[in-house]
């Protein structure tokens, strides 16, 4: 658990709060830092985007008078402020090759990972618990040597290659699944969501259970290749938070009393191994928003991560911008959120340190 | 605490169900057969049918909007027929006036009337320079538009196109995307909005005369729903609505197509042809596209690459071997030597320019002495290669590759740019490559359509698409007078003649070679019409059962 | 020694581990034993042709024998992982020992830059980073390398923070030795271990994301040896690349495999705790 060594100090409601206010302050600077550095990305970025903006028949007036609209020509502290408070209106400028307004293409392509992510942290959360705690059970057994290979196995494989090998099964030979793509476009008509949660929007705004249906199939096979790693990681943590648990004296003592592994004492074991592992979710769901830029490739998903990769192969500066922005403040927003509750939940476990 | 999350989540659910019976009406789900989905392998960003020279977007743009003239079908030449939006044309005996009848009770999508001043208006907004509705580029406007003097309505229904000089392409001319018709009232909106924001308006909001149109406005270069317009002059079309999304992934659309998963793609690899057409599942249609593979080699002096050496570029034509692009193709694809395609007037059958016939291990031998003798030994020249497959050139990579170790076999380090086909023109207008792989695809299947833009220029300068930045007063004036021959066969020989002098006296490119290409769609998808330009529409298209 | 060959010889996954990456390691050293054919030599214009004798695996779609570029990518690949992870040491060692020796405010200026590094999926930071430094496996390397610096950063802050505050430190000082001879010759030797398995680790992590990036299409020259790139250009020919996509996987997927079994097992000998399980 990579955070912070706070000394042991003894535990107190005070306490608790003045280091989520702590936390809290911590972060403001640090979201400031990451509005400068995706500010600076779009300066440091090779390439003209006036001459891209006018095209060839740009005169140099013409070229000066944008320079001076998109404010290229003030100091660069002036145009940082122009920026952040543009940022805050939810206005992140246009692409310099289509044209059209970042925000735009973000509002539908962001709920796209999320929702990708979101259907893969499930999977992995639901497939990583059992059998990490499976596993956990019945040490040297098939399961548990099952469960140490899955978790080996999901953070040794190339995911795009994971992907290639679960299209050409499930969908070339078996036909079961579809190749790629949030759902059959052909199949509808009318269907135009304002955001990219296409779900979401499929149940509440059209209600419509048949293509909430398209949906889930179309979701399955991205959802479950995106969800091999984050399985191997809770299988994995799972698996030696239970052992330590339940090698721990009131277990042992419980057990050496004839109280066999039942349910009730499984279920109490999971009560306290698991917090961490449920805190570790938020983390990497942050992390996959990110991460999923090559099962996005692969599945023709148009989420952000084959945004940011198509802007950083064309060079489109605000684009990238954009996505670096947004990308590391949800990271921080989400490892905030994560820190907090972890101190809500279990307070004892901020005194143990790091590990 | 668990337990109560539990029975929120359960809430939610509940609710949502609920909302499900008072779902939203706009949703439809399309019936079997309404709806044709083509995964193809380019994006469209720009559809302004004046500022794009995409053919990604001329694909979808061709559903939507439509030419004074149309395309001939079923014929290996193109030929241009009077079923476009003017009914009627004569053409003056020296080829400078050209009248037009339009046809009558036509609309377009936003309910305006095509009438002759609806024509002018689209026209001119090719033709005018600074006119107020222009997009930020309008690359065919050199090559194409600059030499008309004027576009005039005499009445509601005749346009009077007068050229400065004779043209007799300008059929062909009104064939190309850049001459698609325009809704008077999109440009009248249009001359109000900033210079850079009309291409995004227009893209959102198509007003053309075509089967299908853009309903609820543009969001995804990816993703593109066209929607039947029952306005249409040609009788509204079966098939409700067309799905455009992008594959760049050759693997995947083939794989897709077979599926049945989608119905229509392009840009198969040529390898897979053979098994696919005894598929039955699938219907593949190739054909000898009129296009042209080439490297380009800049001339242009003030460039200051080493390929405005003459001596280079006969080196580095010299060393390029033909055969492993041919077989990249599974020899569908035919090695060429000159610039125009084999199908194409002006084509000088099994001519082949010097540098070419040389035997191999002669021109590897000299092409390596000219360049030490140049001084460019070891010298490193950048090129250029799209970052996405071209029906020309399906593997750029492959091909750049090659080319890579046949010029570094007699002492020319190539390095490789990869950029997208966008950047291109801008690029090489800054002089910045020596060398550009690329291609280009004949719009018109004139063979002007080849030598303005690519090998000639305007007042002086090379033209916007000429990668080879190569301009000779001379080679210019006999393309110019190649270009206003009104006579047939003496048009032909005076690209041949061009031909035979371009190449062995300057040596601006190589030409590589002129690709068969393919589209292939669900076998029971019936009525798809494919013209001669190779342009693909979906007005008469059905399924069968 | 004798310890070391003990561990290994009860220890079945790091022997696993240790042979995969030994057989890599090999196949890298032997390359030019192993095939008579260069990795970018051109041998026919029969492209795809299947495997056979003369060619076990067969051409590419460049006329390549696939075998002489799968073990010669084996080269690439290694010495990718080891240029980006000894990256990765060096300045995340770099920047951990001092922030943990030094302490007060530069430890705090120190850890906000990782914080901020770490603020970011590293994956994607690694995209961005390719961005502005242009498209290259060389650039990859330098990419991946600074990706990956922060987790030894913190990892060595860590160490040097327990070190400092033992007694052999204090004595050390006591003696008056420099602050340098301390780093050096008392600090640094006793934070090895950790960050030896965090590296032998991170050569599995650093092999798999040069492979994504070089995937998605960002690593310059297509057809340098590397097994992201040889995976991608089977990619790119729809029935006649499978064959070469699923070699391409297998040997990337063994290679993290062995680094990621040989890490384990040497966290689970050099780390008392868990060896006494």
């Amino acid at each position: 658990m990579g955070r912070d060594n706070i000394a042991a100090r003894p535990y107190n409601s005070a306490l608790m709060l003045s280091h989520i206010l702590r936390r809290l302050l911590a972060a403001v600077p640090m979201l400031l830092a990451i509005s400068i550095a995706s500010f600076l990305l779009l300066h440091l970025l090779p390439g003209d985007p006036t001459a891209v903006l006018l095209g060839q028949e740009a005169t140099p007036e013409a070229m000066a008078q944008v320079r001076e609209e998109l404010g290229l020509n003030r100091p660069l502290h002036i145009q940082y402020i122009d920026f952040l408070g543009n940022v805050l209106r939810g206005d992140f400028g246009r692409s310099f090759f289509s044209g059209r307004p970042v925000a735009d293409e973000l509002v539908m392509r962001v709920p796209a990972t999320i929702e990708l992510a979101l259907a893969a942290m499930i999977i992995a959360s639901i497939v990583g618990i059992s059998l990490g705690v499976l596993a956990s059970v019945k040490p040297r057994s098939v399961v548990d040597f099952a469960c140490l290979g899955i978790a080996l196995i999901g953070v040794s494989m190339p995911i795009f290659w994971l992907g290639f090998l679960a299209q050409q099964m499930m969908a070339g030979k078996l036909g079961l699944l579809p190749f790629g793509g949030r759902y059959n476009a052909a199949n509808w008509q009318g269907f135009e969501p304002d955001t990219g949660f296409f779900i979401a929007e499929a149940i509440f705004t059209y209600g419509s259970p048949e293509l909430t249906l398209e949906l889930l199939h179309h979701l399955t096979l991205p959802a479950f290749v995106l969800a091999t790693v984050p399985t191997a990681l809770i299988a994995r943590m799972t698996r030696a938070n239970m052992l330590e648990v339940l090698s721990q004296d009131y277990i042992r003592t419980a057990r050496a009393k004839g109280l066999a592994m039942t349910p009730v004492v499984i279920r109490h074991a999971m009560r306290n191994a698991l917090i961490p592992v449920i805190t570790s979710i938020g983390t990497q769901f942050g992390y996959m928003l990110g991460g999923a830029v090559l099962t996005e490739t692969i599945f023709s998903w148009p989420g952000l991560g084959t945004y940011v990769v198509q802007a950083v192969i064309i060079l489109d500066g605000k684009p990238l911008q954009a996505s670096v922005l947004l990308i590391a403040t949800f990271f921080v927003v989400v490892n905030l959120l994560t820190d907090i509750s972890y101190s809500i939940i279990d307070p004892r476990l901020r005194h143990k340190g790091a590990g | 605490m668990t337990r109560l999350l539990w029975l929120a989540a359960f809430a939610a659910l509940v609710l949502g169900v609920s909302a499900c019976g008072g779902g939203n009406s706009g949703l439809k789900k399309v019936g079997a057969g309404k709806s044709i989905l083509v995964l193809r392998s380019d994006k469209s960003d720009n559809l302004d049918p004046h500022s794009t020279s995409s053919g990604g977007d001329v694909r979808v743009l061709s559903m939507m909007y439509e030419h004074l003239v149309s395309a001939s079908v079923g014929t290996a030449e193109v030929v241009w027929e009077k079923k476009g939006l003017a009914e009627d044309w004569t053409i003056s005996a020296d080829h400078t006036v050209y009248t037009f009848k339009i046809k009558k009770g036509i609309k377009f999508h936003d309910g305006a009337d095509l009438d002759a001043h609806a024509v002018k208006k689209s026209l001119d907004r090719m033709v005018v320079e600074n006119h107020p509705a222009r997009p930020t580029e309008r690359p065919y406007r050199d090559s194409y538009f600059k030499d008309i003097k004027s576009v005039e309505t005499t009445d509601d229904t005749t346009v009077v196109v007068t050229h400065k000089s004779p043209n007799p392409r300008f059929l062909g001319t009104l064939g190309i995307h850049s001459a698609m018709i325009i809704s008077p009232l999109a440009i009248e909106h249009l001359a109000t909005l900033k210079v850079e924001e009309r291409k995004a308006w227009i893209t959102s909001n198509p007003a053309g005369t075509g089967p299908y149109t853009i309903k609820g406005g543009y969001k995804d270069g990816t993703d593109i729903t066209l929607v039947a317009f029952d306005g249409y002059h040609g009788g509204a079309p079966k098939v409700e609505q067309i799905v455009f999304q992008t594959q760049t992934d050759m693997r995947t659309r083939t794989q897709r197509v077979l599926a049945g998963d989608v119905h229509f793609i392009d840009s198969l690899d040529p390898p897979d042809w053979e098994s696919i057409e005894k598929n039955p599942k699938v219907t593949l249609y190739t054909w000898q596209g009129q296009n042209l593979c080439y490297l380009a080699m800049n001339c242009l002096p003030s460039d200051g690459h080493i390929t405005s050496n003459r001596d280079v570029r006969e080196a580095i034509a010299l060393a390029i071997d033909r055969q492993p692009f041919v077989a990249k193709f599974a020899g569908r694809a035919k090695p060429q030597h000159v610039l125009i395609p084999p199908t194409m007037l002006g084509h000088p059958k099994g001519y082949r320019p010097k540098a070419d016939s040389t035997p191999r291990a002669e021109a590897l031998e000299r092409a390596r002495k000219l360049v030490k003798d140049a001084g460019a030994e070891g010298k490193e020249l950048k090129m250029y290669l799209p970052d996405t497959a071209r029906p020309y050139l399906l593997y750029p990579d492959e091909v750049a590759n090659f080319i890579q170790q046949q010029l570094a076999e007699v002492g020319l380090k190539v390095v490789l740019d990869k950029a997208p086909l966008a950047q291109l023109t801008e690029r090489v207008n800054k002089g910045e490559y020596p060398l550009v792989l690329i291609g280009w695809m004949g719009d018109t299947g004139e063979p002007h359509n080849f030598w303005g833009p690519l090998l000639s220029g305007v007042d002086g300068k090379p033209a916007g698409n000429n990668n080879t930045r190569f301009y000779h007063a001379d080679v210019a004036k006999k393309v110019d007078a190649a270009g206003v021959e009104t006579d047939l066969k003496k048009r032909a020989e005076l690209y041949y003649e061009l031909e035979k002098w371009v190449h062995d006296e300057f040596r601006p490119m190589v030409p590589l070679v002129s690709a068969e290409q393919s589209y292939a769609w669900v076998s029971n998808l019936k009525g798809v019409e494919v013209d001669s330009t190779g342009t693909f529409r979906f007005h008469k298209a059905y399924f069968e059962d | 020694m004798k310890d070391t060959l003990k561990f290994f010889m009860r220890h079945r996954p790091a022997q696993a581990g240790a042979l995969l990456v030994l057989l890599v390691v090999f196949a890298a050293l032997a390359a030019p034993l192993l095939t008579p054919w260069g990795p970018r030599e051109s041998v026919s214009y029969e492209f795809f042709a299947s495997p056979s004798s003369g060619h076990p695996l067969g051409l590419d779609g460049q006329g390549y024998d696939l075998l002489s570029r799968v073990v010669y990518g084996a080269r690439t690949t290694l010495r990718i992982a080891l240029l980006a992870t000894l990256l990765s040491l060096t300045i995340g060692g770099a920047l951990g020992a001092v922030a943990g020796y030094v302490g007060w405010w530069v430890d705090l200026a120190l850890m906000r830059v990782v914080d901020f590094m770490m603020s970011f999926p590293s994956f994607l930071l690694a995209v961005v980073m390719v961005a502005l430094l242009g498209k290259s496996l060389d650039n990859l390397v330098l990419a991946v390398g600074i990706v990956g610096a922060p987790l030894f950063a913190r990892q060595m802050r860590a160490e040097v923070l327990r070190i400092k505050s033992m007694e052999f430190i204090e004595s050390a000082r006591a003696l008056g030795y420099s602050h340098l001879r301390i780093m050096l010759r008392h600090v640094l030797p006793n934070c090895l271990t950790p960050l030896i398995v965090l590296a032998t680790l991170g050569m599995g992590g650093a092999i798999l994301d040069v492979a994504g990036l070089a995937f998605l299409g960002l690593g310059g020259d297509p057809f340098d040896p590397e097994w992201g790139l040889i995976l991608k250009a089977g990619w790119n020919s729809p029935t006649q690349g499978s064959f070469q996509v699923g070699v391409a996987g297998a040997c990337i997927l063994g290679t993290v495999l062995g680094f990621n079994l040989l890490g384990d097992g040497l966290r689970d000998w050099l780390d008392p705790r868990s060896r006494q399980k």
